[in-house]
């Protein structure tokens, strides 16, 4: 007797809890779910903003599909009050639960960045669905257009191109990859800045904006026809800067490069540096920068001195610059051009974010802090609002090895 | 009796998993929001003070082997402080333990089950911990040590993993708010080793008395190397300005590893890791609840007195109305419950109950009083 009211009461346990889970698992599951993988916002024409969504279709996530031109994708737009307000209504259009643990991908267009987007990115970053790896990206356009223009070439996820997408900025340094974790943290922070990718749409009866944002033009004199680039529709060259969290400028393709090399965050990448034998030429040069930028903050009358050093090793990629010039002497002055090259560049970026944009995204305040014996005292300082007063003075050491496989003659 | 002792490295495990649960709620994040960026030379600070206590607790208890707190106090002050100490260690445990399954049912509710009860989350742990203390006390001890082992794993790959989003230079001002903020205020955060609490109450359970030095060292040096890694995590990931706005702190930085792009969302491993502990924790606590009372009550078979308990624990942790106020419970209330309960009632049991020892002794003209006099 007294094992069968165990087992009734081992019943009635499981039976009180498969009822009271069952409409948690009706929700959740996954036929009934549809998956963001990018949203876009704009500053909304009647309400506060305008919020694009982009799906996948389920047919196209398979990755069997016959097109061999791009994966297909649903966008929708809506108009709300907040980026809750606008899933909620959503919601309601759609016969499936939206869910952002997909989303890649955030788009605000520069309108809103501009006005400021912290709101946006709390929002974001307290909702457990969206990773703090999703990508922030600025566009120039509206956002809407920047998602509706996405158009994979050599991929057919939607997803996966996203995913791929930052991955440029580890081997070229024309792009950051810029996620909401970071950006989040950034935002809060009292040593620095935050950024985001600046995206682009490319426009039929335009060219690439990459020469426009400062590459030379070997990157915007391809064939726009061919180019994966243009098929893509869209493109992500250089950063969107911020001051706390409102946008405030951009940066070039080489200041982009430059950013990189100051915090670290590039290994290896391709640079042209002018020839010292010839000045209308250029030397291609592929830089590993294996040791971390040194930064040394003082604080002289008030205002800060950074010095920054920094170390790389370069070969020389082009064949026709190698062949005769192995000698120590023709090595040195490469090494020499190539250092002055890069101080320069640095400099430049370096004395744009304090002069110019008054926004310190290199996080050297973080190299300040030991500068002063306690928090208060650093928080007193306003360093974000001292950066301007910065001056800096960069110190290059660049040593040049042979190519790659010649040596040359 | 005999079945209940336990050895040296499930003793271990128990007061681990006591200070690690809290470690993993919100314990890093209050200590980092008191000192900011001196919490490493705060968690240093206290480690050391904490070893201090434990040395001298060692001592004071080696006079007494194998008597627990309680036995101590009858012997200080009769049957009436042993009674008033059973009821504060009860109510300290039941509280905490309630307070901490609340804490850790509202993350569940946030992060998997938005849409369910929290009460209904909470009376699923209360059937495992029911389940759990149907077994011996061995039993729960060796299976506490696998899942401490694998919450160490954890916190030590919670570390590593994100090793390269750390900032090293948040650690800068090493000094935090200042010297008085990190070495006389931050004293508090001594309340960081409150499994302290379980050492008073482990030396009947332990195998060999001789070793309980070792099992308190060995317990609050891992305790201290826990903290100092989670403080140091979350101290070199974010911003100590977004620290204080965060609720479970350490699964955030969890959600920040990755090992390229096949090795992703390694949050929902640990999560059930880390259930898996608290699981056995509040099973200890409960436990030690059940033993406690029995004790005040002089009950002998205590089969069904943990369910009285545990819908007393589940009557207080329904009493906090959000997540808000179960946060300032823990901040502020259970911080000073512990100071005052382990390192002041406590210590101060221990050294009087010392003192009388010697006066006895010295009474009766003898250097030691014979074991069995207690």
């Amino acid at each position: 007797m007294k094992t069968f009211i165990k087992y009734i009461i081992i019943g009635f346990i499981i039976i009180f809890f498969s009822i009271a889970f069952t409409s948690t698992h009706n929700i959740q599951s996954i036929d009934d779910i549809s998956y963001v993988v990018a949203l876009g916002i704009d500053v909304g024409e009647q309400n506060n903003l305008k919020v694009t969504f982009q799906f996948t279709k389920p047919t196209s996530s398979s990755g069997e599909g016959t097109s061999s031109e791009s994966a297909s994708s649903i966008v929708d737009s809506i108009e709300a009050e907040s980026v809750d307000n606008a899933v909620n209504l959503i919601n309601t259009y759609t016969s499936k639960e939206i869910n952002l643990s997909h989303c890649k991908l955030i788009v605000f267009s520069e309108e809103l960045a501009k006005k400021g987007i912290k709101e946006e990115i709390y929002s974001f970053t307290n909702k457990v669905q969206i990773r703090p790896d999703t990508n922030i990206v600025v566009s120039t356009t509206s956002a809407k257009e920047y998602i509706e223009s996405v158009k994979p070439s050599l991929e057919n996820l939607v997803a996966k191109f996203y995913v791929l997408l930052p991955n440029s900025s580890e081997y070229t340094g024309y792009t950051a990859n810029v996620e909401l974790g970071q950006f989040m943290n950034k935002i809060v922070s009292k040593t620095g800045q935050p950024i985001a990718i600046l995206g682009n749409v490319l426009k039929e009866d335009s060219s690439s904006s990459s020469s426009s944002i400062g590459l030379s033009s070997n990157v915007s004199n391809n064939s726009k026809e061919d180019s994966p680039s243009s098929k893509n529709g869209i493109e992500n060259i250089g950063v969107a800067v911020f001051k706390h969290d409102k946008f405030v400028g951009t940066l070039t393709a080489n200041e982009t490069l430059s950013y990189l090399i100051t915090t670290g965050e590039i290994k290896s990448c391709n640079i042209s540096i002018p020839d010292p034998q010839n000045e209308n030429n250029a030397i291609d040069l592929f830089f590993t920068f294996d040791y971390a930028p040194n930064f040394n903050v003082y604080i002289i009358n008030g205002s800060p001195y950074v010095t920054l050093k920094i170390k790389a090793d370069a070969r020389v990629s082009s064949v026709e610059q190698i062949s005769g010039r192995t000698s120590d002497k023709e090595i040195r002055e490469i090494e020499k051009s190539a250092s002055n090259y890069l101080c320069e560049q640095i400099s430049h970026y370096l004395y744009k974010t304090s002069k110019d944009l008054n926004s310190d995204i290199s996080d050297i305040g973080k190299y300040c802090v030991k500068e002063f014996k306690t928090l208060p005292e650093f928080e007193e300082y306003q360093w974000l609002e001292r950066y301007q007063d910065a001056f800096f003075k960069v110190n290059c050491e660049v040593d040049v090895e042979s190519g790659f496989l010649l040596v040359g003659s | 009796m005999s079945e209940q002792k336990i050895g040296n490295w499930e003793a271990i495990a128990l007061i681990l998993t006591i200070i690690i649960n809290h470690i993993i709620l919100e314990l890093p994040k209050d200590i980092i929001q008191t000192t900011s960026s001196g919490a490493i030379l705060n968690v240093v600070f206290i480690s050391f003070v904490a070893l201090g206590i434990i040395f001298l607790i060692c001592n004071l208890l080696k006079k007494f082997p194998g008597l627990d707190i309680f036995d101590i106090s009858k012997f200080l002050g009769g049957k009436w402080l042993k009674l008033i100490i059973c009821i504060l260690f009860l109510l300290y445990i039941l509280f905490i333990a309630s307070t901490l399954l609340r804490s850790f049912s509202e993350i569940l509710k946030v992060i998997f089950f938005p849409r369910t009860p929290i009460y209904l989350i909470m009376i699923l742990f209360f059937i495992a911990i029911f389940i759990i203390n149907r077994l011996k006390f061995k039993a729960m001890a060796r299976a506490n040590l696998f899942f401490t082992v694998l919450v160490l794993l954890t916190l030590l790959f919670v570390f590593l993993g994100n090793l390269e989003n750390f900032t090293w230079q948040r650690i800068y001002p090493i000094l935090g708010n200042g010297a008085y903020s990190t070495f006389f205020s931050g004293l508090s955060n001594l309340y960081a080793f409150g499994g302290i609490s379980y050492l008073y109450l482990i030396p009947p359970y332990l195998k060999s008395q001789k070793d309980y030095s070792k099992v308190a060292f060995i317990s609050i040096l891992s305790s201290a190397f826990c903290l100092l890694i989670s403080v140091s995590t979350l101290l070199f990931m974010f911003s100590p300005v977004l620290i204080k706005q965060q609720i479970f702190s350490l699964y955030l930085a969890a959600r920040f590893i990755e090992f390229g792009r096949f090795f992703q969302r390694v949050d929902a491993v640990f999560m059930l890791i880390w259930l898996f502990s608290i699981l056995y924790y509040l099973s200890f606590a409960f436990y030690f609840i059940t033993s406690i009372f029995k004790k005040i009550v002089n009950l002998k078979n205590s089969k069904w007195c943990v369910s009285l308990f545990i819908l007393f624990s589940f009557g207080i942790a329904l009493i906090p109305k959000n997540m808000l106020e179960v946060i300032i419970l823990e901040s502020s209330i259970y911080k000073y419950i512990i100071i005052c309960l382990i390192f002041i009632i406590g210590l101060g049991i221990l050294v009087l109950a010392n003192i009388k020892r010697l006066c006895i002794a010295k009474k009766k003209g003898v250097s030691e009083i014979n074991e069995n006099f207690y």
